[in-house]
């Protein structure tokens, strides 16, 4: 629980940061359809493997067939569309951004474990994986840019992110230590949560294709004011809890 | 299986010296008494035997540590010792390694040695156990084996679950070019289970039910992320677990390991670290550069991975011994460099350069130098690039550098640099330290070059120049200056400024012969002049051009002095010659010139170049030597002629090409091929056979004279079609095969006609119109007009008759002027009718006929008569065609012959329309009714010939004139009435 708490702390202060800064920036649009039509390329550009998953496996020497086939989403790792087509608006955002927040510290701890091309004696396959690390920082700055639009969406709909409650997968919590799995493992590990994250952007890229044909919705930008909850699409049962990315990219 | 990878320690335990040094004597005297004994003792009860033997893995290292004690050695000594060793796999009876291990120990010491395995220890259980002897030539008599410990297990991997499966060795890293093998365990042995490397599926051998091993050879490297080897079972058809294999690249020795220093402070070394050794997931990280300095004994760990700075300390250390350390986790490399630190010096770069004095040819360049010391001399090299060429100088300096840039080219841009060097111990050239600089313009040291164009009867000259090269012009030609002066009588000289860049001008000058001086002038003055004199007679003389063969290079032409007094040639052309501007250009050659090569790069393939070759006399007149003509290269003629067809007749044509010039084709025409294409299998005699490109056959005419633009083809046949391609050929080809055209030569006969016909057609008209101009008199002659009755007296009379209707003349009423009744028989009528007998009837009704003849005195011969018909007589009024006024001769012409055998056949009809018109017509609806006729002597009817015996009149042809009335003006259309209708239209109309 200690780790958990600082976690959350930790995400509350990057995020109050983050949206400080775009709120000093004043760099919201403020228009609900121009944000949503943001929001959906983004997810939609995000969406396409060959931006991150597909280096990702070049770079770990995944592209094989037999490999291909196998790195497949470890169910339960990410929400599923159901799952997100259920959430409110302002829940769905945030879990949404919390995953995100994850992929990204995921990414950057694989980033850490890849040095850089230097002289390896092959120039075509420095360059490839030059190419490779270069989409992978790029993928990054995608992320951090769709999570701008989400906090920009966020406030749009009256949200205080503030006073959000804090996802459950707080940066920082590591699972029970157990014994080393191999570097193979970990690669498939990281494939296989690669690939449900872009499944997680495909879903999400849906539900905000939901949101545009939602007439109540299109409304012009108001000044924030904390919007009821749609209570009507979260069931009761779901009331509370959370749904937040629970795999984790492999260290 | 490898040992020296797996450290081996042996150790000893510590023995109180003291404790053993108080009772050692005691117990030797002792035991030297029963030594025999005790030998024998020994050897059949003491155990040597490994004592406490324990085992421990390094799984990945794959290392066995073993560690053992011998506690049954008699003395406290060190014993030398021999241990072998037995390894086994799987089983106890297998065993895969013996092996000695040779040590020296005391009693109770502990061993350690170790043994790495070349297959992964997860893969299977190892057994181990060991035996000694004693290998001490003090005690021979413990020289034998003891027994072998018991065996001791090693399983790294026992629990192995029925569904799972284990790749091993787990992230090994290994050397790129190693030898490894891996296995996997499964915990189900029906399982169908493949393995890949990098995709590819590798086959390796069974060790045990659940146990395969890979030998994987000169493993290669891959990538930074390892190389991925997994295996799935088929029946799951799931990735059932994996490794991977980090294979690091062979640390290379660092290159070009070099120290230097620039200042004396410090030491910069570098070198060339090679591929880096990297691996991700952290499992190696960057080779590790370590510098150490044996003499200081000091070491530094460089922060870069090519280069690493070394202070310099003032104690005066002059020789440096450096070894640069390179190492990763699998290999460690060294180079070592020793030198001296003065000769190792690089300056730095020189500074503050400076030009001054700078004319048009020189300038003096200055800079300073980072000072080393009062004993340090540098050399430093001057560089001047500029137009192209560079230069250098070299200069020994102390702190400050001067040097005298001299033989600079006005108006020039320079760049000057300097770098220095040690000059007692060269090491390396510092960096360079230039300017560029440009010297000022001079006056243009070269007269331009200058040439003339003259119209031919005219005085119009125009005047060319070259501009100067910039090595001669020394600046920017600002204009040139043009003096006319005329030779023949004084006058002031005529000046002419033309601003640059012109390079022509015009010139009209009259008679008289003029010098030109033509000068180049810049900023800095004027050029020397060029002169030329154009002559007052210019003596152009017809030359004849001479063709000559260029090349791609251009054309060599040669030519015959005319003169010894020649100041030099001058060879002029366009090379354009197409365009109006051509692009006049010129060649001046020396005197002693006679030939020359005119190239140009304008000069193209297919275009006809003229030349002219002057002769400059010492007077600078130029008189026209000779002319040549050429191509670099002929072209085959692109177009053909434009053919017209001329004079076609059945049995020629001519073939016209006057417009073609001959001049404007890519190659010298040599005349021209008419091609010919007939039905003709032959050809005619001039033509011979040809065959097309098409592979038609046709006939060909050669012309060989270009001039010749014309072609009669003859020997045709008449209404026939002939195809005909004329083409210019050359001296290597001809025409395009164009598109032949088509004749077709007309019939003879027509032609003939034509010939014959014409002159009749004309002469019958000729006749027609003369007789058109003389048709009243023919008409007076032949048939003059009949009179009108109305208008004659006899009208007068009919009135006051009874029948108004009828009109019936009177011969009491007429007064004529004579009359005469004739009563002919009838036999002479047959008789006087001769062979026209059967024309008539035999038998004639009897007329009577009234015959008015004239009075007038001037009717002189046969004249008309008129014969009214009479109905008192009851004769038919046909019998009116036996009047007549002349009888027809039998020499009467054929065509007038004609015309009465019409007469006779139109008389008859309207002999019966007449009759039918009386019989039908009331004689009262008729207003006038008669019949005028000149009797013919063959229409007479017999009988009234015979009872009216008139003399028919000398009549020769007929007139009938009938009066109808209007409703019989349109008689049924048959054959004789059309006849009649159109023979009642008018007098005008007879004998249609």
């Amino acid at each position: 629980m200690p780790t958990q708490t600082t976690g959350r702390t930790l995400l509350s202060l990057v995020l109050g940061l983050l949206f400080a800064s775009m709120a000093a920036m004043g760099s919201c649009p403020g228009d609900f359809h121009v944000l949503l039509g943001q929001l959906q390329k983004q997810a939609h550009a995000m969406q396409d493997p060959s931006s991150l998953l597909d280096p990702y496996m070049r770079i770990q020497g995944l592209d094989f067939p037999q490999l291909r086939e196998h790195c497949t989403e470890r169910p339960g790792t990410f929400p599923s569309e159901g799952a997100l087509r259920g959430l409110g608006r302002r829940s769905f955002l945030r879990t949404l951004d919390a995953t995100l927040g994850l992929v990204l510290r995921r990414l950057a701890a694989v980033q850490q474990q890849l040095p850089e091309a230097g002289r390896l004696g092959r120039p075509p396959a420095a360059r490839l994986r030059a190419q490779d690390l270069e989409m992978l920082k790029m993928a990054r700055l995608n992320i951090h840019g769709l999570r701008n639009n989400i906090f920009c969406m966020s406030r749009l709909l009256g949200s205080s992110w503030d006073a959000a409650e804090p996802t459950q997968a707080a940066p920082g919590t590591s699972p029970p230590p157990t014994p080393d799995p191999g570097a193979f493992q970990r690669k498939l590990e990281g494939c296989r949560f690669l690939r449900g994250y872009h499944r997680v952007l495909s879903s999400a890229g849906q539900v905000f294709g939901k949101w545009g044909k939602s007439p109540s919705q299109g409304h012009r930008h108001r000044p924030p004011r904390a919007l009821p909850e749609d209570a009507s699409r979260a069931r009761p049962s779901r009331r509370g809890r959370r749904l937040v990315p629970r795999g984790q990219l492999p260290r | 299986m490898l040992l020296r990878d797996c450290p081996v320690i042996s150790k000893r335990k510590p023995e109180s010296m003291a404790l053993f040094a108080v009772f050692q004597t005691t117990f030797l005297l002792t035991l030297l008494s029963l030594r025999t004994h005790q030998s024998e003792v020994l050897a059949e009860h003491l155990p040597l035997t490994p004592e406490a033997l324990k085992v421990s893995v390094n799984s990945a290292q794959q290392c066995l540590h073993l560690q053992w004690t011998v506690h049954n050695l008699p003395y406290n000594q060190e014993f030398k010792m021999i241990f072998q060793i037995q390894i086994s796999r799987t089983e106890t009876s297998n065993v895969i390694w013996m092996g000695n291990y040779s040590t020296t120990m005391k009693r109770n010491e502990t061993v350690h040695w170790s043994w790495e395995s070349e297959l992964p220890l997860e893969c299977a259980a190892h057994f181990v156990r060991i035996r000694s002897v004693v290998d001490d030539a003090r005690f021979p008599e413990w020289n034998f084996w003891s027994s072998w410990s018991s065996w001791q297990e090693v399983n790294v991997q026992d629990s192995t679950g029925q569904d799972t499966l284990f790749v091993f060795p787990k992230d090994k890293l290994v050397e790129e070019g190693s030898n490894i093998t891996i296995c996997y365990i499964s915990g189900n042995i029906q399982n169908d289970i493949s393995c890949y490397l990098e995709g590819e599926q590798i086959h390796g051998e069974q060790l045990d039910p659940h146990v395969s091993t890979f030998k994987l050879e000169n493993v290669p490297f891959i990538r930074k992320g390892g190389t991925n080897i997994y295996c799935e079972e088929k029946q799951r058809k799931a990735i059932s677990n994996g490794t991977v294999l980090f294979v690091s690249k062979v640390l290379e020795e660092p290159k070009d390991f070099s120290c230097e220093t620039r200042d004396f402070k410090t030491l910069i070394c570098t070198w060339d670290p090679g591929a880096n050794t990297a691996l991700d997931w952290s499992k190696q990280p960057s080779q590790s550069y370590t510098l150490f300095e044996s003499y200081s004994g000091k070491k530094k760990h460089c922060e870069e991975k090519n280069r690493c700075n070394w202070q310099i300390t003032q104690d005066s250390q002059e020789i440096y011994n450096f070894t640069l350390i390179t190492e990763n986790y699998l290999r460690k490399r060294s180079v070592n460099l020793l030198f001296n630190l003065t000769h190792r010096v690089h300056p730095m770069s020189p500074f503050s350069v400076q030009f001054e004095n700078i004319s048009a040819t020189s300038a003096v360049m200055t800079w300073k130098v980072h000072s080393l010391g009062d004993y340090f001399t540098l050399l430093c090299q001057v560089e001047l690039h500029g137009e192209g060429k560079m230069i250098q100088h070299n200069v020994s300096v102390k702190a400050n550098g001067k040097y005298l840039l001299n033989e600079l080219e006005p108006n020039t841009e320079y760049v000057a640099q300097v770098h220095c060097a040690d000059d007692n111990h060269f090491w390396k050239w510092s960096e360079w330290s230039g300017r560029d600089f440009t010297t000022p313009e001079a006056a243009p040291s070269e007269a331009p070059d200058v040439w003339r164009t003259m119209k031919s009867g005219s005085h119009n000259v125009t005047l060319f120049w070259k501009p100067l090269s910039k090595f001669h012009a020394n600046g920017k030609i600002l204009f040139y200056n043009v003096a006319v002066e005329n030779l023949d009588k004084p006058s002031r000289l005529e000046h002419r400024s033309i601003p640059a860049p012109a390079n022509s001008t015009e010139l009209t000058l009259d008679g008289c012969s003029y010098q030109i001086r033509v000068t180049a002038s810049n900023s800095a003055g004027a050029s020397p002049a060029a002169v030329i004199v154009v002559s007052a007679a210019p003596g152009n003389k017809e030359i004849e051009e001479e063709i000559i063969e260029g090349t791609e290079d251009g054309f060599s032409m040669s030519w015959k002095p005319q003169s010894g007094d020649v100041m030099g040639y001058v060879v002029e052309w366009c090379d354009r010659p197409q365009d109006p501007l051509c692009d006049f250009q010129w060649k001046k050659l020396g005197p002693n010139t006679t030939s020359t090569v005119i190239s140009s790069d304008a000069f193209r393939p297919g275009v006809q170049y003229n030349f002219r070759i002057y002769e400059l006399s010492t007077k600078r007149i130029a008189h026209l030597l000779e002319r040549k003509t050429g191509y670099t290269r002929e072209l085959a003629p692109s177009d053909n002629p434009h053919v017209v067809t001329n004079n076609l007749t059945s049995h020629s044509f001519t073939l016209s090409w006057k417009n073609y010039s001959t001049k404007s084709q890519p190659a010298f025409i040599r005349g021209y091929h008419v091609y010919l294409k007939s039905k003709e299998e032959q050809c005619q005699p001039g033509a011979e056979k040809a065959v097309l490109p098409d592979d038609t056959v046709c006939c060909q005419y050669k012309i060989d004279n270009p001039e010749q633009k014309t072609f009669t083809v003859e020997n045709l046949k008449p209404e026939s079609f002939y195809e005909f391609l004329v083409t210019p050929h050359t001296s290597f080809s001809e025409g395009p095969s164009g598109t032949f055209t088509k004749v077709r030569t007309p019939d003879e006969y027509p032609y003939m006609l034509v010939h014959v016909i014409v002159p009749v057609v004309i002469c019958v008209v000729l006749l027609v119109c003369g007789c058109l101009l003389k048709s009243q008199w023919m008409k007076d002659k032949c048939y003059p007009d009949i009179p009108d009755p109305y208008k004659s007296s006899v009208l007068s009379l009919i009135k006051s008759k009874e029948n108004p209707h009828r009109t019936i003349m009177s011969i009491s009423d007429c007064i004529p002027d004579a009359i005469e009744v004739v009563n002919k028989q009838e036999g002479s009528k047959i008789q006087s009718l001769g062979t026209r007998k059967s024309l008539t009837e035999p038998e004639l009704t009897k007329l009577s006929y009234l015959y008015l003849l004239p009075t007038e005195k001037n009717y002189s011969g046969p004249g008309p008569c008129i014969c009214f018909e009479n109905y008192t007589y009851n004769q038919a009024a046909s019998d009116c065609a036996s009047c007549g006024h002349a009888p027809v001769s039998p020499e009467a012409p054929p065509s007038q012959w004609g015309l009465l055998t019409s007469s006779e056949n139109l008389l008859k009809a309207l002999e019966k329309n007449y009759m039918n018109s009386l019989g039908e017509i009331p004689a009262g609806e008729t207003t006038l009714n008669y019949v005028s006729q000149l009797a013919s002597p063959m229409s007479g009817d017999k009988d009234s010939l015979s009872t009216n015996a008139l003399v028919p009149p000398p009549c020769s042809e007929y007139k009938m004139q009938m009066a109808v009335p209007l409703c019989l003006a349109s008689p049924p259309p048959t054959e004789n009435s059309d006849l009649s209708s159109i023979t009642l239209l008018g007098p005008s109309e007879h004998y249609r």
